[in-house]
């Protein structure tokens, strides 16, 4: 049954009706619509297809259950209306569940197997799944039909996405065979010469490639793309010389594009590492005759930062390091006299992709130091580090005076010292130099914005917002400044002056008319800012302890991406009417989700599934064991400091006004909802009624609906998903699987699945070991990552074994065969003394009352294991920035909950005492970093000051919590502060 | 890709050609670019160190925090809040910035008294850009501001009674001569007292 028939079920006259009927909905124009369905429906009280429109109808304006309901009603009327299977499809892809979606499609398209509409919406549903060859089918199909641009470019795409590069060269040339001269507009024959190169390129046929560049050059209009084509094919033929200058070419277009240095450095038959001396003398003085005015390559870039860089990419730093020293002696000098502030960023590239960072480091390091304090002591360079160009390089310095430098040449020199210090986790060092480029020259706005950062990696989030909102408002017109100062204030919990700084946007004057009426949370939702959400997500949640809040925000986050996704869909189908190449529409295709792996959105995932687990939790245990609202409740009682007070006061008259308003807003909603209700009987529901966050911005009601280990369950799926996306895996990648099947692992155990808990627990314990196998510099990198992960996996793993001894379960799930869970077990008995069982350990510790030696009951398990030591030891040197989800996983995962509050009481109880020779100052201070960071399980960094661990000052205070130290400080090496 | 240039200063960035009347509220206005004439092509020949280093410009709602900024650094007396507003209910050209390799290191605020007497509020200098001219920069360009406005007979200033370096600095450099001495000028500096010193442009 096509579209067709469903309006011939219709009289004739009723026929003009229906069709506005459509249109309507098409224009989202509810009340016609409404009012014409009325009307359909008392002639035609069967009319399926126009039930299932006016429940897509419903849809739109949010109300999902009457769409529902009208949707099935409408489909039972006539379940073979194609037009009924295809509303209900566009239901679901509009409520984001586009597996359904393409479910319905299919069946619609069972029905009217030519219809276009159908077609065009379920190849988006195969794009968005990555079924390829489906996707070739249905294009075909479209192509057959209607054989215009957007079909041909689309059926090019699906094959060449899916592989089948001969068949898209194929169609592609057929397609080319349609061209008309004069008609054929000039971009679209430019875009698919240069597409047929690439696809000829891709099939190796290098010479037909380049043949087909040369031919059809004077009709390229994008001549960069057709260089660089023509330089790769050349150079993929061997034939360098031509294509060194083609790389030329570009690189005086782009003197900074990394892929045209490495080519033409390759044309010029030099490694990507250069071990001889021979080698990297050349090319020293490739890059010094490039940077000069003449030179036989025809491109000069005496500007260029990449041709300052690129030599010290290409050299061994460990073999080569006086040249190393030298090179990075004249770029520093360079760019300090140049004045660039994004010096650490240039450098750090050549940091990060060194073999031996160490080695780099120190060598920078010792530059760097020795010139900042020659410029400090007599404001000049030291002769030994200047050189007149890059080629000056390859021997000793013939220098003799040292040359005399402006005054602000050292802020740029503090600049890239403080930087290095914060790269090697030396926070404090690097505040203390930027504190000294500031007293220098306080009006350099990036000293403050470094110093903000420093102040974050520090760990005192609040210093960080005060910084960063220092170098605000020494220049309120930049927005991006704007921007990081409202994120920094939101960070530390501090809502209510970030909102008051992001007003410069979210201020109704400034808006476009129709968008008055949001509140700024709306507003920034419509502007799909997911830092905001991201922010605030992490803001109250480790700040104030507001849970619900904190979910609510990273839900928003969540639903930020899929509108994003949705804008794309819409997207795809004027990229295919109005492109002019192949290309664009493939690469959109095939990356269309890879905007996702941003920090915002993976991060807000990550956090969702650990509040998901400990809502649930909660609700299990009736609300017994909630840490975050005791720790939100201490904080009411104790006020840090003044400011915190005032807050507590606003936030205490707030919460006042709220219930007062939110009084009003219930008044309000049931207003609404009589009125809905009305409108639902009139049949003229309003537009204004869509569902709003101001509704619920504590997540009340969301935590009420939610179903926690199923979102937790979709959120892990989304998460592999992301991981397999990726297009390189790190090792952090293979961290973060094993961490989801530690959680795939909880999840079961929430369900009550013990099977299946074992099966991900002991591919868990399996995955840990393969990753601890590797070489420890490897691991370097990632120390604090693995370090998580071993804790989530080892509490659920004690998670596990409570309940198998509680529910008598065999812990070889095996039959009695030794498994890695005995073997896994066998390290928790060796640790604690033998005791018998898990269930006899866990009541040992809760005899003790003394949550935190579990804590360090794991850890010592950890170095127990002879091959663990170094990964742990990297672990411990940035141990304090751990500790907060370190606790965090702890309190959530394992059935602890009652020594869990013992412990943060006796935390509390311990920030109080005073630590010698301490002033009130530093004390404050202190408390306020513990406070916040620690206990809470801030993300970024607390250090904790290494005289709280002090045996002999807590004893007083509780001997097992001192005994406990005193284990940790025994295994912990010294913390950075004392090698300082 | 990674920022190759420093930016410019935003002096150089916008320029915006004002026709209508201005509105120093106006976002469209945050900076007037001004063609440099002969006097002030001459004050700025005076600036040592490369003058393509130095930028000019005018403070602007959005930058005083950074003149605020440097007064705090450079001055004594810390000014409220009020004494950067009040500098925009007055034509902005009284006050003068400069910056060095894009940071803001020296600064001239000065307002109109009386109708005819230009009064030199602050004038500051980071310690580490002093011996660069800057200072007299600044005093060329307010002397210039004068000898274009006729309605102005003098500027006038106060110095602190132990700071020789700058009575000297007034006095050689610039012809200022003494006018007074006043006791109990400042409330929060010890000695209180200040010297009033005077450069008759016009009778």
């Amino acid at each position: 049954m096509t579209f067709q028939d469903s309006v011939n079920k219709l009289k004739n006259k009723d026929r003009s009706v229906w069709k506005e009927f459509v249109t309507s909905i098409e224009d989202k124009d509810f009340k016609n619509a409404m009012k014409h369905s009325d009307y359909l429906l008392k002639i035609y009280p069967n009319h399926g297809e126009t039930m299932c429109f006016r429940g897509l109808a419903f849809g739109y304006m949010g109300m999902n259950e009457t769409a529902k309901e009208l949707l099935d009603k409408g489909l039972a009327c006539d379940p073979k209306s194609s037009r009924s299977w295809h509303t209900y499809g566009v239901y679901y892809a509009y409520i984001k569940d586009f597996r359904q979606a393409e479910v319905c499609y299919k069946k619609a398209l069972e029905f009217d197997p030519t219809s276009e509409i159908i077609l065009r919406d379920v190849s988006q549903m195969q794009i968005m799944h990555h079924e390829w060859n489906d996707l070739v089918k249905t294009r075909q199909i479209i192509m057959l039909q209607k054989p215009d641009k957007a079909s041909w470019i689309g059926f090019i795409a699906a094959n060449a996405i899916s592989g089948n590069n001969e068949q898209a060269l194929k169609a592609l040339n057929s397609y080319i065979g349609t061209f008309r001269d004069g008609v054929t507009p000039k971009e679209e024959c430019s875009g698919m010469f240069l597409y047929r190169a690439e696809l000829l390129q891709r099939m190796k046929r290098y010479d037909e490639a380049l043949q087909v560049l040369e031919v059809t050059q004077s009709a390229i209009l994008d001549t960069v793309s057709w260089t660089k084509q023509h330089s790769d094919l050349l150079f993929l033929l061997n034939r360098k010389e031509e294509a060194s200058n083609g790389y030329c070419d570009l690189l005086s277009h782009n003197s900074e594009n990394m892929e045209y240095h490495a080519r033409f450095l390759e044309c010029q038959g030099l490694p990507s590492i250069c071990e001889t001396a021979e080698d990297s003398t050349k090319l020293v003085n490739l890059y010094s005759s490039l940077m000069s005015p003449t030179n036989t390559f025809g491109v000069s870039m005496p500007r260029s930062v990449r041709c300052l860089i690129e030599p010290l990419l290409h050299l061994n730093h460990v073999t080569q390091p006086e040249l190393t020293q030298r090179l990075f002696a004249f770029a520093m000098f360079t760019l300090c006299e140049r004045g660039v502030p994004s010096i650490w960023k240039v450098f750090e590239d050549v940091v990060i992709s060194s073999k031996n960072r160490k080695k780099t480091i120190e060598l920078f390091d010792i530059v760097s130091t020795e010139c900042c304090s020659s410029i400090e002591t007599n404001s000049s360079w030291p002769a030994k580090w200047r050189f007149a160009n890059t080629s000056a390089c390859l021997s000793a310095s013939t220098e003799t005076d040292p040359v005399e430098v402006d005054p602000s040449f050292i802020l740029f020199a503090k600049l890239f010292c403080a930087y290095l210090a914060d790269y090697c986790h030396q926070h404090a060092k690097a505040v203390s130099i930027i504190d000294s480029a500031i007293e220098h020259t306080p009006t350099m706005i990036e000293l403050h914005v470094a110093r903000a950062r420093f102040m974050k990696h520090l760990g005192d989030l609040n210093e960080a917002a005060e910084s960063m909102n220092r170098a605000h408002m020494m220049d309120e017109a930049d927005r991006y400044l704007n921007v990081k100062a409202a994120k920094y204030y939101i960070h530390c919990g501090k809502l209510e002056i970030g909102e008051s700084i992001n007003a410069q946007f979210t201020d109704p004057a400034n808006r476009d008319e129709d968008r008055t009426d949001l509140t700024p949370a709306d507003y920034m939702y419509d502007e799909q800012a997911a830092w905001y959400f991201h922010t605030t997500g992490k803001g109250v949640l480790f700040r104030r302890g507001e849970v619900g809040r904190a979910l609510k925000a990273f839900v928003r986050t969540g639903e930020i991406a899929d509108d994003i996704l949705n804008d794309m869909i819409d997207f795809q189908g004027f990229g295919l009417r109005r492109g002019s190449s192949v290309k664009p529409f493939e690469e959109m295709s095939l990356y269309m989700e890879h905007f996702t792996l941003r920090k915002e959105y993976v991060e807000s995932v990550w956090w969702m599934i650990v509040l998901d687990l400990m809502l649930d939790w909660r609700k299990k245990t009736q609300g017994k064991h909630n840490a975050f609202e005791k720790l939100n409740k201490w904080y009411v009682e104790h006020p840090e400091d003044e400011v915190k007070k005032e807050e507590a006061a606003t936030t205490e008259t707030k919460e006042d006004e709220p219930k007062s308003k939110s009084k009003k807003k219930k008044s309000k909603n049931a207003e609404a909802k009589e009125k809905m209700e009305a409108a639902h009987q009139q049949g003229i529901p309003k537009k204004e009624e869509k569902r709003r966050m101001k509704d619920d911005i504590n997540g009340v009601e969301l935590i009420k609906k939610r179903d926690h280990v199923a979102e937790v369950e979709k959120n892990i799926e989304w998460l592999r998903k992301r991981l397999g996306m990726k297009l390189e895996k790190t090792f952090d990648d293979e961290i973060k699987s094993v961490m989801l099947d530690a959680l795939q692992a909880e999840v079961s155990i929430r369900r009550d699945k013990m099977d299946d808990a074992a099966r991900h627990a002991l591919k868990t314990v399996g995955g840990l070991r393969k990753l601890k196998s590797k070489p420890a510099e490897e691991v370097e990198d990632f120390a604090k990552s693995l370090y998580i992960a071993q804790v989530l996996v080892h509490s659920v793993l004690m998670h596990l074994f409570v309940l198998c001894e509680k529910k008598a379960i065999p812990l070889d799930a095996n039959g009695g065969k030794p498994t890695a869970f005995t073997f896994v077990w066998g390290q928790y008995k060796s640790f604690f003394d033998n005791p018998a069982s898990p269930t006899e350990l866990t009541t040992t510790l809760k005899s003790k009352q003394d949550f935190l030696s579990l804590v360090l009951a794991f850890e010592g398990c950890v170095v127990k294991d002879e091959t663990d030591i170094d990964v742990v030891k990297i672990a411990h040197s940035g141990f304090d920035r751990q500790m907060g989800e370190f606790f965090y996983y702890r309190l959530l995962m394992v059935d602890m909950g009652d020594l869990a509050e013992k412990f943060i009481t006796a935390a509390h109880e311990k920030a109080k005492i005073d630590v010698e020779g301490e002033t009130s100052e530093q004390h404050e201070r202190r408390m306020a970093i513990l406070h916040s960071n620690v206990f809470t399980g801030s993300t970024h960094d607390a250090v904790l000051p290494p005289a709280l661990f002090q045996p002999e000052l807590l004893s007083t205070a509780d001997p097992q919590l001192a005994q406990a130290l005193q284990t940790f400080q025994a295994i912990a090496p010294p913390s950075e502060k004392e090698t300082d | 890709m990674i920022g190759t240039h420093r930016s410019e200063p935003f002096l150089k960035r916008k320029v915006t050609v004002m026709t209508k009347s201005v509105d120093p509220t106006s976002k469209a206005n945050i900076v007037l670019l001004e063609e440099p004439d002969e006097d002030e092509m001459k004050a700025r020949e005076c600036l040592s160190g490369g003058l393509n280093k130095f930028s000019f410009g005018h403070p602007t709602k959005k930058n005083a925090g950074t003149l605020k900024v440097l007064n705090d650094a450079c001055l004594p007396v810390h000014y409220r809040q009020w004494f950067y507003d009040a500098l925009f209910t007055r034509d902005i050209k009284l006050s003068r910035l400069v910056y060095f390799n894009d940071n803001l290191v020296g600064a001239i605020c000065c307002r109109i008294e009386n109708l005819s007497d230009l009064y030199i509020m602050s004038i500051t200098v980071l310690a580490p850009y002093r011996k660069r001219k800057i200072g007299s920069y600044l005093m060329h360009y307010i002397i210039n501001y004068t000898k274009q406005h006729t309605e102005l007979k003098r500027i006038y200033l106060n110095v602190h009674t132990p700071n020789t370096s700058a009575q000297n600095f007034y006095k050689n450099a610039f012809n200022f001569s003494e006018v007074r001495r006043i006791d109990g000028y400042y409330t929060d500096l010890t000695p209180s007292d200040c010297f009033e010193l005077e450069l008759k442009i016009r009778d």
